[in-house]
């Protein structure tokens, strides 16, 4: 039958959907056009020295696109605020559902600070000392060197802490807007960068730009002096290198599932959820992707290696600085185009911020909705109409998070990576077996949820690869020592730690309700079996 | 202490209707209430096919039945998402599809049925227990369901009634809106809608007791924010993302306001499930998931002079 034979009376709620292209807007914003714009080309190199950065990106962005199946279904299956929390709490068991939601959600916003702490400590700093190398300004390269001390670290973090939780208060529709500005500054970014390194010719205009910046003869002393200081290149098969750096490919794209906790409402929400994670995955690989490409042709990795390792690794035996803003402003000195680089990485990075500001408050509301929290925890202000509660808690973390980013290396992103990627495991199992100890709820969701496979659930098969995926890079962690070196027993620890207070607060929590006000908070929890 | 289960937004689905009255035996409510909005909002015609199987069209997809058992299926899928299926012919679906009338009539007919399976269900399953059965119709239902509902000698229909919840509680009802983009068949302006709650208002008799059972909540709460809608119904984004917009009532949230009841009882926008308060009013919508069958539902426990506790659930 061809028609779409169906009658619909006058009744409210009957709206189109949202495009999925703005869904895919907002992913982008998640994975951030700033902050792993700068890790792609620094980070992976320094970590991984050998892997090969697009296949890395190439194959990480394809196994991200099982796992934001599995979360567009987990999303689609319990569309509500926390969607992972909610679903894993219903199908697998709510105490290991709140601890795993409870670790995401603290470690979430004590990296937010981390992140919000890169804004002096390496994003002004090095756009103070890539203005002041390229339009000969001693003064800045000397200043930059001062942001990144502690106290100002500490001082302009915590600005930046209460500019996102002002920002993050605003009624929506200011909000958006500054998402809004910070998507298309961030694409006005990428074209210059892409412009400016399209502009060299080869691999010597490169290195001639660079000398005429760094001084004659550095770009070639930058292996020879890396690898004097303990730089070894490749030190593994390529491919094993590329795929134990799976987990910072990971870390690159990590937010592409985000809008799957609070885009739920929508009409044709599956639909719109894959196509929006899909799509933000796919943007962000090719703009990446294509800043790899045209970069390991001006330039080898071996040499972005060694820049790196010179700038992480052995910090001060050379001037160095590993980025592709610093690369392709080399090659383009154009100060106004140099200023707006500068201008929209630090205004995404806190659009970045933002984002998690926002996931983690979807998180607590979800608690609170499940009488875990105090109802107070959830309050949205009257005249604002933002959750400011939600919000100052967060901003507290936050600032936790820029305390201990200049004491400790426990909430460095690579770490948090890993923690976020142990909590997921909680949801991904759920979604495993959903099929099975759900039946009936799977038969009637959406189709996207219960297609088959060959008569097999769509959502266990993808699941397992997605489960696959995440326990590959919890192993590669601790089996390859670029990532191993931060992770500690104090990590461990941390994370252990952070882990058992949810499982005493969900316990503390059922037990105060029941004693109190009569009711067992394990009832929400309860499949309601009809008459 | 009394325990009170309140729903709404059913929309017609049969699972959520079925697991509702379930849980109202698993959780001992002592009070049953179902704020509005009970009747679904499609028809899915089935109809037959030259090769004697059925198809039916719904949630963007093609629907084929070859046996009888896959027919049964079939109807019953399409009963527990909230639509009515009607097995028809080529002949009748086309009649139907250019004659307005007969539609709605055959819309009404179906409606009112399933009210009164429902009614029935509740008596089968409640009656007798203790546990007394509220019900109203919402902004989205006809008003011929009322009649389904005041048929039975257990579910008490409320709409405009102030009922005695128990020995101290009483509860004003409405199942009226303030007026919708759609235009539904008990949206009211404002005005009117406020007249409606305060003529029940002044006959409560203690109203730091009562419970406003309101279909529409009251604006700009965390239970009214809906997607932003343009004149073509298409939701408003801006930065990738839906504006959200309060589009509850001001009559409601100036009675809220003015009377400081003890609970205020909502339901009306799905997505805003959660809870709110307006002075020392407690405001709770149980939200709704109709479509997915899942049955969403609001648990308050109510000593003499306060709330005791709330719980959403789900399931």
């Amino acid at each position: 039958m061809a028609e779409k034979a169906l009658f619909v009376r006058k009744a409210s709620g009957l709206v189109r959907a949202i495009g999925a292209g703005d869904a895919m807007i907002f992913g982008v914003h998640c994975i951030s056009l700033s902050s792993s714009g700068l890790i792609s080309f620094a980070w992976v190199v320094f970590l991984w020295p050998g892997a090969d950065l697009f296949s890395l990106l190439t194959i990480a962005m394809i196994l991200c696109l099982f796992h934001a199946v599995t979360y567009s279904q987990i999303g689609a299956t319990m569309p509500r605020a926390g969607a992972d929390y909610v679903f894993a709490s219903r199908t697998l068991n709510p105490t290991l559902a709140f601890a795993s939601s409870w670790t995401l959600t603290i470690f979430s916003g004590v990296v937010a600070g981390s992140l919000i702490a890169w804004i002096p400590s390496t994003v002004l700093s090095s756009f103070c000392w890539s203005w002041g190398k390229i339009f000969n300004a001693p003064d800045l390269v000397a200043y930059s060197q001062t942001l990144t001390s502690g106290t100002n670290v500490l001082i302009i973090g915590t600005i930046f802490v209460l500019i996102t939780f002002f920002t993050m208060i605003l009624p929506t529709r200011p909000i958006l807007r500054i998402l809004e500005i910070g998507f298309i500054l961030g694409v006005i970014a990428w074209i210059i960068i892409f412009a400016s390194l399209l502009s060299a010719s080869g691999p010597a205009a490169f290195k001639a730009a660079w000398d005429a910046f760094m001084g004659a003869g550095n770009y070639d002393s930058v292996i020879s002096t890396a690898t004097a200081h303990g730089f070894n290149y490749a030190p593994m098969p390529a491919g094993l290198l590329t795929v134990a750096g799976l987990i910072m490919g990971f870390w690159i794209y990590y937010g592409y599932y985000i809008p799957t906790f609070f885009a739920g409402e929508l009409k044709e929400a599956p639909k719109t959820l894959l196509i929006g994670t899909w799509g933000s995955l796919i943007v962000t690989w090719a703009i990446f992707g294509l800043g790899a490409l045209i970069i390991t042709k001006l330039t080898t990795l071996q040499w972005m290696s060694a820049e790196a390792y010179l700038f992480y690794g052995s910090p001060g035996v050379m001037p160095a600085l590993p980025f592709i803003t610093f690369y392709s402003a080399v090659l383009l000195p154009n100060a106004i185009l140099v200023a707006i680089v500068m201008i929209a990485f630090v205004y995404t990075l806190i659009n970045l911020a933002q984002t998690y500001f926002f996931y983690c408050s979807r998180n607590i509301f979800a608690w609170a909705f499940d009488r875990i929290l105090p109802g107070k925890i959830a309050d949205v202000s009257t005249r604002l109409r933002s959750p400011v509660v939600a919000m100052a808690l967060i901003s507290l973390l936050a600032w936790i998070g820029v305390v201990l980013s200049q004491t400790t290396t426990i909430f460095v992103q690579i770490n948090f990576t890993l923690f976020a990627i142990i909590t997921m495991l909680v949801p991904v199992f759920s979604a495993i077996i959903y099929p099975f100890t759900k039946k009936d709820q799977w038969k009637n969701s959406p189709s996207l949820v219960r297609k088959t496979v060959a008569g097999f659930p769509l959502m266990t098969l993808v699941g397992m690869v997605t489960m696959g995926y995440l326990l590959w890079m919890i192993y590669a962690s601790y089996a390859y020592p670029a990532v191993g070196g931060f992770i500690t027993l104090n990590t461990v620890a941390t994370f252990v730690g952070v882990f058992v207070v949810g499982l005493i607060i969900f316990q503390a929590a059922r037990y105060y309700r029941l004693k109190k006000e009569g009711l067992d908070l394990g009832l929400t929890f309860k499949e309601i079996p009809p008459v | 202490m009394t325990r009170i289960l309140h729903a709404s937004d059913f929309h017609g689905s049969d699972i959520v209707y079925r697991k509702f009255l379930s849980s109202a035996k698993i959780h001992k409510a002592d009070v049953v209430i179902i704020g509005g909005d009970i009747t679904g909002k499609a028809m899915v015609p089935v109809i037959e096919q030259p090769d004697g199987s059925r198809e039916a069209y719904f949630f963007a997809t093609n629907h084929v039945a070859r046996t009888k058992e896959e027919l049964d299926e079939l109807l019953k899928q399409i009963s527990h998402i909230g639509f009515y299926a009607y097995p028809t012919n080529r002949r009748e679906y086309e009649e139907l599809k250019g004659d307005p009338k007969k539609l709605d009539a055959l819309f009404a007919k179906t409606m009112v049925e399933r009210v009164t399976q429902w009614v029935k269900l509740a008596e089968e399953h409640l009656k007798g227990t203790g546990t007394k059965f509220f019900m109203m119709a919402g902004n989205d239902d006809i008003y011929d369901v009322d009649e389904a509902i005041n048929s039975s000698d257990y579910v008490v229909n409320i709409e405009g009634k102030v009922v005695q919840i128990d020995d101290y509680h009483e509860m004003i009802n409405t199942g009226h809106t303030n007026m919708t983009p759609w235009e539904c068949p008990r949206d009211l302006p404002e005005e009117k809608l406020g007249e409606i709650i305060e003529n029940m208002a002044s006959q409560v008799k203690d109203m730091n007791r009562c419970v406003f059972n309101l279909h529409c909540p009251p604006y700009n709460t965390k239970l009214d924010q809906a997607p932003k809608l343009d004149e073509n119904m298409t939701y408003v984004h801006k930065g990738g993302q839906i504006e959200m917009v309060p589009v509850g009532s001001t009559a409601v949230r100036n009675a809220i306001e003015k009377h400081q009841p003890m609970l205020g009882l909502h339901g009306h926008i799905h997505e805003a499930r959660g809870f709110d308060r307006i002075g020392r009013t407690l405001l709770i919508n149980g939200g709704s998931e109709y479509a997915e069958g899942i049955c969403r539902a609001a648990i308050v426990n109510m000593d003499k002079d306060k709330i005791k506790g709330y719980l959403f659930i789900s399931g």
